[in-house]
């Protein structure tokens, strides 16, 4: 533009005069001013509209991991009662069954049987009660993060197989129940890792109520892998198994990095062959 | 130069015509009524000037003046839903008219001159409607994008225009000025270039309208 004013004749020889000149350039300069404040809109929108675009993804990456999170939760229940079933209100019922048993062929009845079964049939319906309490998502809904996570711990002990240890510290707050959802998906994750692939024969895990987040600790004292082996920190891997344990993080390991990053938190691992394992997580209560 | 900015005028028009039943928002309907107007009105002043009512070529501008201000008020009123802006407009609208025709029936001439003062009110009322939609585009909340946003590329064009065009009036009223054959010819290089960025951006815009309605079918 300028480089076409100064082609002109009168800008050449001098000719315009001051009041002219300005006249000129506030012409140009208006016109230069709209353009940029155009410019800064459309750049400004621009930018805008990625942002949204961005916590839109993330809003739907939310969600999907929250539904996600639920039928593993779902699953996991599910597993819990059938094998709740399996190991106690079935063995109760068989046992209540050959004590009748023993009363119909001995043709006599003993009234010490008679309580023993009384007891029996009362515990195995008082079980049954349980579970059926376990599948009401709105008592899941109700309970606080710490119940429901003890109430894990207590089933896990409950194997004999491994010794678990809950702690807290801090003021019990409250959390978001989509929050609280996914946190308790990734310490069943994590509760999982100690069982399946750590044969870690203790577990403890601390919750800490801190000003801002929740954080949890789970730490084990089983086998450990190599956190620095290649392809670790992009959580690439497949399960581990076997020899390959302490070398691999699985998908249960991105999936709790992931989970944790997109209900706002930050999880960091810790670990090395022999070792133990620790896993620490933090999420806000907001 | 003149004729490159005649093609674009022409081309405007056509485009707003081309999308008239894809026009979204419906409003800028009136913005392709006020270019076939302008089309009429060049073709007349600029090209056809040898026709013996040549000499009513001032009061047809005045006239149109009215036309170009109806059509850019009654876009802005449809296009913002609160009543207060819509009350804004109605104002802005009716100031012009009053100043216009005051300023042309006792100050100047419907025939001779052309209403220079309330011209320049009317180019800031169009600046101020255009920098508050721009404005309100950036603040929204929403996703937004841009290029399906007719009213914004609009108004970028009117903008633009009209920043120019308010100059070239006030200079209007300088003899010294107009006298001066350097200083008009360098300013109307200024006005050319600010005629073309806004019947191309006018283009644009029916563009991202068409844009708008096959991505809503």
């Amino acid at each position: 533009m300028l480089r076409l004013l100064h082609q002109l004749p009168a800008f050449r020889q001098g000719l315009l005069t001051v009041q002219q000149s300005v006249i000129l350039f506030a012409g140009l300069l208006l016109l230069l001013l709209s353009v940029i404040y155009i410019v800064f809109i459309y750049i400004a929108r621009s930018q805008q509209n990625r942002l949204i675009q961005r916590q839109t993804a993330m809003q739907e990456a939310f969600q999907k991991l929250l539904l996600e999170s639920r039928l593993e939760i779902q699953e996991q229940t599910f597993n819990n009662i059938s094998q709740e079933i399996h190991d106690n209100v079935g063995q109760i019922l068989s046992l209540a069954k050959v004590q009748v048993n023993i009363m119909k062929e001995t043709q006599s009845i003993d009234p010490e049987m008679l309580d023993a079964v009384k007891d029996n049939i009362g515990k195995a319906m008082a079980d049954l009660r349980d579970i059926a309490g376990s599948l009401n998502g709105d008592r899941i809904r109700s309970l606080s993060l710490y119940t429901t996570i003890s109430k894990e711990v207590d089933r896990i002990n409950k194997t004999g197989f491994i010794r678990t240890t809950l702690s807290t510290t801090g003021e019990e707050r409250e959390m978001s129940e989509q929050k609280k959802l996914i946190l308790l998906r990734i310490i069943q994750e994590c509760l999982q890792n100690c069982i399946k692939h750590a044969a870690a024969p203790e577990i403890s895990l601390s919750l800490h109520y801190a000003a801002s987040a929740m954080e949890v600790t789970v730490c084990d004292n089983g086998k450990g892998f190599n956190v620095d082996a290649p392809g670790t920190s992009l959580g690439l891997n497949t399960p581990f198994s076997g020899a390959d344990d302490t070398t691999r993080t699985g998908l249960g390991l991105l999936n709790i990095r992931t989970r944790a990053s997109l209900a706002g938190g930050s999880s960091h691992i810790e670990s090395a062959p022999n070792k133990g394992t620790r896993v620490h997580i933090s999420i806000p209560y907001d | 130069m003149k004729y490159v900015i005649f093609l674009l005028e022409v081309l405007a028009s056509l485009a707003g015509l081309l999308v008239w039943n894809r026009s979204r928002p419906q409003a800028i309907r009136v913005i392709t009524i006020m270019l076939l107007f302008t089309v009429l009105i060049e073709c007349y002043s600029q090209f056809l000037q040898f026709m013996p009512f040549l000499k009513y070529r001032l009061l047809i501008y005045n006239l149109f003046s009215f036309v170009e201000m109806g059509c850019w008020f009654c876009f802005y009123y449809r296009i913002y839903p609160s009543k207060a802006r819509r009350k804004v407009i109605l104002l802005l609208g009716a100031l012009y008219v009053i100043f216009s025709v005051v300023e042309l029936s006792f100050y100047r001439s419907w025939l001779f001159s052309f209403h220079t003062d309330s011209y320049r009110f009317y180019s800031l009322c169009i600046i101020f409607l255009a920098v508050l939609y721009l404005w309100d585009t950036m603040m929204k909340k929403e996703y937004h994008p841009l290029n399906t946003d007719a009213v914004f590329w609009l108004s970028a064009g009117g903008l633009i225009f009209q920043s120019v065009f308010f100059i070239h009036l006030s200079i209007f009223n300088i003899l010294s000025f107009r006298r001066d054959a350097a200083s008009v010819q360098a300013f109307n290089l200024l006005l050319d270039i600010a005629n073309i960025v806004y019947y191309t951006v006018i283009c644009f815009a029916f563009y991202t309208s068409y844009r708008l309605s096959v991505k809503d079918s």
